[in-house]
């Protein structure tokens, strides 16, 4: 039941990400709506599969900077070169990445 | 009452400003509740992706790093 409720929260995912298309106009407007019952969605689906439903349906772009900066603690510089992009790429990349979990994640304890 | 931007907000988490711009961003949040507020939610956001470090399986990470490995 939970892995079903969990692929129902990245289904959901998915689908306003491609609704919404992510546009700076949107964003503020995005928010994990469990079909209207959101006490009972949570209880239904672990917060940390919430989490990484919500990052997986991140652009890769954005994600991956999330990742080798979460996760591999990787800094600007190291990120940069590791991807070959310029450092400027990489702060608007993760900063606008982390303002899509931020506005998908809002509303969760 | 000027407000810091948002990347600076970001960039003290990371620990990526230089001191002076850490000693007046603290400065400032010392009389801005509101951007002391906004400061937490974004520490609560790291906290939130970081929680799912240990069990994180991308479903594409392997294609993404090796790409830009072997470039």
């Amino acid at each position: 039941m939970r892995k079903v409720a969990a692929n129902l929260c990245i289904c959901e995912l998915k689908k306003r990400r491609i609704e919404a298309e992510l546009s700076e106009e949107n964003i503020a407007h995005l928010q994990l709506d469990w079909r209207g019952n959101p006490e009972q969605a949570a209880q239904d689906c672990d917060q940390s599969e919430i989490i990484q439903a919500a990052l997986l349906s991140l652009p890769a772009e954005n994600r991956i900077m999330i990742e080798l900066r979460h996760f591999h603690e990787m800094n600007y510089d190291e990120i940069a070169h590791f991807l070959k992009v310029p450092l400027s790429t990489v702060k608007s990349r993760l900063f606008r990445g982390r303002k899509m979990m931020a506005a998908l994640l809002r509303g969760i304890e | 009452m000027t407000h810091p931007e948002e990347h600076t907000f970001h960039e003290y988490l990371d620990h990526a400003l230089s001191d002076s711009e850490m000693a007046s961003f603290e400065m400032h949040l010392e009389s801005c509740a509101p951007c002391r507020r906004e400061l937490e939610e974004l520490k609560t956001l790291f906290v939130q992706i970081e929680s799912i470090a240990d069990g994180y399986v991308a479903s594409d990470r392997g294609e993404s790093l090796n790409s830009n490995l072997q470039e």
